[in-house]
């Protein structure tokens, strides 16, 4: 069974996750509404959320490393996705230079906790004016009842425009 | 009654690039904190 830290959540205007590792380092994991990249009409761009992780000021610097916080982190997704409408939106840019490496941990990482329940699907546009390629990635569970609509919308809207490179 | 502007593909593409800059801004510091805490699990997952 996997082993992982105990959790708070506060919901309000956001959805928030808090947990506190051995090490006394403080995560905050917030899930924000993201639907307005697309139509309003879409009833389910109501349930489109971008997440973030974030440390709490005064948490120490330089821990060991601490396998139960990824562990965690994949269990509050699972918790966040009680709800099988929801979507959450991923983005990397290629700024940092990092992204590739970040690609492969992040699939591998969602690999590791999907458990057959959940879809990913990628995709990328590259911004010619600032240099900097995108790489998106939409979740969903494989039971959403508006799967294949979210999965036509979200290839029209960012995997159109590949065609014009 | 309001009626929706169909936008142009160049539009749309203006639209999506403006949606995901910021949305690369958003997610940040969170990558960078990815950057940290997933090789916990490569590590992992490799002593097993």
């Amino acid at each position: 069974m996997m082993q992982y830290y105990t959790y708070d959540i506060i919901e309000e205007e956001f959805t928030t996750y808090f947990f506190k590792t051995t090490f006394q380092v403080f995560y905050r994991i917030e899930f924000k509404p993201t639907g307005y990249i697309f139509r309003e009409e879409y009833i389910w761009s109501h349930y489109c959320y971008e997440f973030s992780i974030k440390l709490s000021e005064n948490s120490p610097k330089n821990t060991p490393l601490d396998p139960l916080v990824s562990s965690t982190i994949a269990v509050i997704f699972m918790d966040f996705f009680k709800d099988k409408e929801k979507i959450i939106l991923y983005t990397c840019d290629t700024a940092d230079r990092k992204h590739l490496v970040r690609v492969r941990k992040f699939d591998r990482w969602f690999e590791q906790f999907n458990k057959e329940l959940f879809l990913k699907i990628d995709n990328s546009i590259t911004d010619f004016a600032q240099n900097t390629t995108y790489y998106n990635s939409l979740i969903i569970r494989r039971d959403n009842p508006y799967k294949d609509e979210i999965v036509e919308a979200f290839e029209d809207l960012i995997g159109g425009f590949e065609e014009d490179k | 009654m309001e009626t929706k502007k169909k936008l142009s593909k160049e539009e749309k593409r203006a639209k999506v690039l403006k949606f995901l800059r910021q949305s690369a801004n958003n997610y940040k510091e969170t990558n960078l904190i990815l950057d940290q805490i997933l090789p916990d699990i490569i590590q992992s997952s490799s002593t097993k």
